[in-house]
């Protein structure tokens, strides 16, 4: 819930609108980052090394002359990943998860409710930790335990809701017509359930981006020739005396994301359910 | 003069704008007398309540006189508001389940009032609270005291609101529906108690109510509540005995009988009860009035003043006071 | 209340079986080789045989886990790899680091937390409340880290007023020590306190709208003491809970943190073991922020009963 929404009452309000609008950008910017950059990508200069902004390079450029704006553009395309198939991973086991909870009830449901509570010891970041000590670094397990780490999210919100809509009586006229308990979660059950799924989608993609980020930073995320932008501010770090610019840019990259994505998930709430405004 | 209202008006926000909930609402209360407030819900008789401690929501807006012992309470500000609440005037509320704080005991609840308008300490405040606790009958006083809320039934719940509104002793005591969430046995308990406590502490009591009955058995002056606003008004026997207004009629008619649950009362009288309206005009009993006539939708209510302290306020009353 | 305290206190127990489970079974139980992680892809077959068998690593899951747990619980949490020296003291060292920055961090965001919230709760759809939110939605999106590294550019590279990170040991003195963990714990706590804002001011508005706030205030409190006497206690509640779950957050994000300020703590040491391929300290040192971050949400359990009389009765 956002003061914004509470404010202006229509649907569609300022969070949605100026959500949407950094959400785009950022999508645009993976997009433009595939087919075009200022400057290709990693593209050693070092003659132009350390520049400042220009018209020539937006942001500057790095200690090895490479175009910061251009990193940045595709920096993005990383996050996006990340947030896709985190959330994908987390909707697809998580929804499955609380579906047969609530559908099952009994000795599954408990079984499978207090294991997500239990891995509230266990944020994102500390699971790819885990991970990589055993893998070694790289994307690939970063996305892994991210996308891990939002299962029990799921999964609770999930059958939350499904415990709600399936006392209700087309549910029971369905049953009585002989449907299984898990055809009928499908069936009935699911669209009920969307507009709270679609909210914590939006919401858990902004902390798989701060994750990806953090981790990248730490060297255990993205590893080079991968733009991404905790690695950029990883490396920015040495020349913070000198380029301070440099640690400044793609962490602003990171914040208008997620706080794009936050924006966009409470002006959704708001338009979706009015009801789920009440409960944030 | 205890309490006086003249001409009361409240206005509510709400997201189409302010709403009128109370209009046009006018009743006195002498010292140690009683009053009995009756109406369905949305009848505006808890935003009167309200009103007179300035409780109402935030954003209410008050029109008209309220003058508790001549002071305009309208014009008073906040802190000298504070002085008069929980001091002068006393206020239990209908659910008692959730009034009190679930976190504190109960006798450091029944004590606060103590300690804050008269600015004794805790310990003490806790031995007049066991004694207030004792004297609203409450067995083993002590040990309702150290209780937390949770630990306490509905009826001694609602006897430990009583015993905190009666701390200081105030000179006016405001029940908003205070049975209304109680066991049927509690709730008769629990009034004559409260008629008892009235007449030892000598304060006045308004005594909000959607029975009837009830107000009648316990207050000498009634007033019968509609849409917002008042319908008639009167001592109480005399309402009772001879009822002027169709509204008053149509409830004494709908009367429970006995037995019957609660919330049944009223849905004899045809039609469902009146929103308060924006801009009231007209009477909001119409067309849910077995007796409507045209003018009852649009002309102004009158108020007719009868004999005996008596006022009704309905377009079929002649002038003789009788309804034609 | 001791039943209560006992019962929270099973639930400790059990919690932190499953959690050791869940950390040695996450390094251990997967594919791959553990000893051929440390040596590398280089490493001759007899070499990494010669090391798992050196680590215990050719020994059944359940022996492997039961010599570490029981091990883990006497105070030996096995040997670095890496530093060829005994985990736990290399541990011990690090937590006098880690300890006072996750505690000082959560400070400041309850402090933060509780005065923002009030604030906005009592304030509520007035100006005073959007600014709070607004703060806080930007303090949402705001990476730890990030913060981290801004804070260093203002304080150290543009003021020069404090050190761009590095630790002096407690034995350089308190005052000095503590400095150098100031910068890092306000990285920490100030975006923790974002969503910690949220929760205080919703957990307010609620309690704020209960029947026995409008029973405070027909006694004559002030608007304001019903807030701090009856509403901020019963608020109390659900703010402790989520700043329980929220602290799992707070010591991940410190891991990262600790080495933007370049801190000998357990972050790093982490860090320096994954790089060190070093997978055994990796385990220990998440198993202790695991089991710290369990050991806080406990406390949370007995503090909530402390404030609530219906939890200790075993009421709702």
């Amino acid at each position: 819930m956002s003061a914004w929404a509470t404010r202006g009452r229509q649907p569609g309000g300022l969070s949605l609108r100026l959500g949407g609008t950094l959400v785009a950008l950022l999508v645009a910017a993976a997009a433009l980052s595939l087919v075009w950059t200022p400057f290709p990508v990693n593209a050693i200069d070092v003659p132009h090394k350390l520049l400042e902004p220009s018209l020539t390079h937006w942001l500057g450029t790095d200690p090895l002359g490479r175009d910061l704006a251009s990193e940045i553009l595709a920096g993005a395309r990383i996050s996006i990943l990340v947030g896709v198939i985190a959330v994908g991973i987390g909707l697809l086991f998580g929804v499955s998860l609380g579906l047969i909870a609530a559908a099952a009830k009994g000795i599954v449901e408990e079984a499978i409710m207090k294991l997500c509570d239990f891995t509230f010891a266990f944020p994102a970041l500390l699971l790819a930790i885990l991970l990589t000590a055993t893998y070694g670094a790289g994307v690939v397990n970063a996305i892994v335990a991210i996308g891990v780490s939002n299962v029990p999210i799921f999964a609770r919100l999930t059958r939350a809701t499904a415990n709600g809509a399936l006392a209700r009586e087309y549910v029971l006229a369905a049953r009585a017509a002989g449907r299984g308990p898990l055809a009928i979660a499908i069936d009935h059950v699911l669209p009920n359930i969307a507009p709270a799924l679609i909210v914590q989608a939006t919401i858990q993609f902004a902390i798989a981006i701060l994750a990806e980020a953090a981790l990248s930073y730490l060297g255990l995320g993205a590893q080079p020739p991968q733009m991404s932008w905790g690695r950029l501010l990883a490396d920015a770090q040495a020349w913070m005396y000198v380029a301070p610019r440099l640690a400044v840019y793609p962490g602003l990259a990171v914040a208008l994301s997620v706080l794009g994505l936050n924006l966009l998930g409470d002006g959704l709430r708001d338009a979706l359910d009015p009801k789920l405004r009440a409960r944030s | 003069m205890l309490l006086s209202v003249a001409d009361l008006a409240i206005d509510l926000p709400t997201p189409d704008g302010p709403r009128r909930v109370v209009h046009d609402v006018s009743f006195s209360l002498e010292a140690s007398d009683s009053l009995g407030v009756v109406g369905e819900s949305g009848s505006g008789k808890t935003m009167t309540a309200l009103a007179l401690m300035g409780l109402l929501p935030d954003g209410a807006v008050v029109s008209g006189a309220l003058r508790f012992e001549g002071v305009d309470l309208a014009g008073l500000g906040e802190r000298a508001l504070q002085k008069l609440r929980g001091d002068r005037i006393g206020m239990i509320f209908q659910e008692p389940m959730t009034a009190l704080n679930p976190l504190h005991r109960v006798g450091r609840q029944v004590g606060e009032p103590l300690v804050v308008h008269r600015g004794i300490s805790r310990a003490a405040a806790w031995e007049q609270a066991v004694d207030l606790l004792g004297r609203v009958r409450l067995r083993d006083p002590e040990r309702a005291a150290r209780a937390y809320p949770f630990a306490l039934s509905g009826g001694e719940r609602q006897r430990a609101m009583i015993a905190m509104a009666l701390a200081c002793s105030p000179d006016l005591l405001i029940a908003d529906e205070p049975t209304t969430a109680l066991d049927v046995t509690v709730q008769a308990r629990i009034l004559d108690l409260l008629a008892s406590l009235s007449a030892q502490f000598e304060m006045a009591t308004l005594l909000v109510s959607h029975d009837l009955a009830v107000v009648a058995r316990h207050c000498h002056q009634v007033l019968v509540m509609y849409g917002g606003t008042v319908m008639e008004s009167g001592p109480a026997d005399a309402v009772l005995r001879d009822a002027r207004h169709p509204y008053t009629r149509a409830l004494l008619a709908a009367r429970p009988r006995a037995g019957a649950p609660r919330g049944e009362r009223l849905q004899a009288i045809a039609g469902a009860a009146a929103p308060a309206r924006a801009e009231p005009r007209g009477c909001p009993f119409a067309g849910r009035c077995p007796l409507t006539m045209d003018a009852c939708h649009a002309a102004p209510l009158p108020t007719i003043e009868l004999a005996g302290e008596r006022r009704v306020r309905c377009l079929r009353v002649g002038p003789d006071g009788r309804l034609a | 209340m001791l039943g209560y305290a006992l019962q929270r206190l099973f639930v400790l127990f059990v919690t932190l079986a499953v959690a050791s489970f869940v950390v040695f079974g996450v390094i251990e139980i997967l594919p791959g080789d553990a000893a051929q992680t440390m040596l590398g892809a280089s490493a001759t077959p007899e070499t990494v045989a010669a090391l798992a068998h050196k680590l215990g690593l050719d020994q059944p899951f359940a022996v492997r886990y039961w010599h570490w747990a029981t091990g883990a619980l006497a105070g030996d949490l096995g040997l670095s790899y890496a530093y060829d020296s005994p985990i736990a003291p290399l541990i011990a060292a690090r937590l006098t680091v880690s300890a006072p920055l996750a505690l000082l961090a959560m400070a400041i965001a309850t402090a933060i937390a509780l005065v923002a919230g009030v604030y906005a709760a009592d304030r509520r759809g007035k100006l005073g409340d959007a600014a709070v939110m607004v703060a806080s939605q930007v303090g949402l999106a705001v990476p730890n880290f990030w913060f981290a590294i801004l804070l260093v550019l203002l304080f150290a590279v543009h003021w020069r007023i404090a050190p761009a990170g590095g630790f002096p040991g407690w034995s350089a003195g308190f005052g000095r020590a503590l400095a150098a963990l100031i910068l890092p714990a306000i990285a920490l706590g100030v975006v923790q306190a974002a969503i910690l804002t949220r929760v205080a001011r919703s957990a307010l508005i609620e309690t704020l709208n209960e029947d026995f706030i409008r029973t405070a205030r027909a006694k004559g409190l002030s608007r304001r003491a019903a807030l701090w006497r009856h509403a901020l206690p019963n608020a109390m509640t659900p703010i402790l809970t989520v700043m329980g779950l929220q602290f799992a957050n707070l010591v991940a994000s410190a891991i990262v943190v600790e080495n933007v300020f370049v801190l000998p703590g357990l972050g790093r040491l982490i860090v320096q073991s994954i790089a060190n391929r070093d997978a055994l300290v990796v385990e220990d040192c998440v198993m202790m922020l695991v089991a710290f971050v369990i050991a806080l949400n406990f406390l949370v359990d007995l503090a909530c009963a402390a404030i609530d009389p219906r939890l200790r009765a075993g009421a709702t």
